[in-house]
């Protein structure tokens, strides 16, 4: 029973869990604060992707069965989170907000970096408008091939060959699953920002 | 934005179950109390209302999604719990900065409070811009 319980009593009773996020959702309301919560959430749900990888297998569910989940988990934590609806084209997961609160994820098998590429053009130039609150997107990247870290590295070794520039200003680094790019939206001219990760599904145990 | 129109999107959300229902039990229940009856609805009183929703998940959840959702029909707010004068509400612009920067002026005294999020409870409104029907 939440009560009358205070902020801080409620974040305690609900830490790691769904509802912790929408406490934190519901009383941190500027655009920055909720790109740095929708991060975090995000970060759990790959997480629990990867925890669940011997149901996630290749030959058993498909990208937008990945996607589906990640939305629903969103949803569970009070995100307005969608699947596949049309803005500029069929996103994969899309989160909107009050005050035209936007982010936009397009995730990718990892079928090497020219596929990626697709997601990332798909992201920057289609669906992704930079706009105030509507600046950041991510690219998601679900591999069940071994070594994801090396998919993403060979991914961030691609990006000088697109057709604008794109400045990686958080490498990949040791311990990390994900870089982080800019570059000028092309119909605002306002920076973009991207933050490309990869969930690790590989599972062949050996026992 | 109607409450009727609200309950549709909704419905085509694809939200949870737990949390759709927690959703339309909330938007039902203030359209019943109307503007003047649901200004000052603390999480005890929505618990109340929602018999049926177990998971205070859940309700959190669809609390989230009903005040900060394009289509959101409540606003959260914060008060303090005063022992000598009850319930003090905060401004909006106070409630945002102790939740977020975790500075608060006493509403009378103008003391600070350390440590807001310790003392703030939360409240929720029906948006004014909202209508039944």
């Amino acid at each position: 029973m939440m009560g009358n319980m205070t902020v801080a009593e409620l974040l305690c009773a609900t830490a790691g869990t769904p509802g912790e996020i929408a406490i934190n959702w519901m009383i941190n309301q500027s655009y920055d604060e909720r790109f740095k919560l929708l991060e975090r959430s995000l970060d759990d749900c790959y997480r629990r992707l990867t925890d669940a990888r011997q149901h996630n297998r290749e030959d058993v569910v498909g990208e937008d069965q990945l996607s589906v989940q990640i939305v629903n988990m969103l949803q569970s934590a009070g995100i307005q989170a969608e699947h596949d609806p049309q803005v500029g084209g069929h996103v994969d997961i899309l989160v909107r907000g009050k005050n035209g609160f936007l982010w936009v994820g397009e995730a990718k098998i990892y079928r090497g970096p020219a596929y990626v590429k697709g997601g990332f053009l798909q992201l920057s130039t289609r669906y992704g408008i930079a706009q105030e609150g509507r600046d950041r997107g991510e690219i998601v990247i679900y591999c069940w091939q071994p070594r994801a870290w090396a998919a993403l590295e060979a991914w961030q070794a691609h990006l000088p060959q697109l057709e604008f520039p794109v400045k990686v200003v958080e490498e990949l680094g040791d311990g990390k699953l994900y870089f982080r790019t800019e570059h000028r939206c092309p119909a605002t001219g306002i920076t973009f920002h991207v933050r490309h990760i990869i969930v690790p599904l590989f599972f062949e145990p050996l026992k | 934005m109607r409450l009727a129109q609200t309950k549709e999107i909704l419905q085509s959300s694809g939200l949870p179950d737990d949390v759709l229902a927690a959703c339309l039990g909330l938007v039902d229940w203030i359209e019943f109390l109307g503007h003047d009856q649901a200004q000052f609805l603390t999480l005890a009183q929505i618990e109340k209302a929602l018999p049926d929703v177990a998971e205070p998940d859940a309700i959190l959840a669809a609390l989230s999604i009903l005040s900060t959702s394009e289509f959101s029909v409540l606003e959260v707010h914060g008060y303090l719990d005063d022992f000598e004068s009850g319930p003090m509400t905060l401004a909006d612009e106070d409630f945002r900065s102790a939740m977020m920067d975790g500075i608060l002026a006493h509403p009378k005294s103008g003391e600070l409070i350390e440590r807001p999020r310790e003392h703030v409870r939360l409240f929720y409104s029906m948006a004014l811009e909202v209508v039944s029907g």
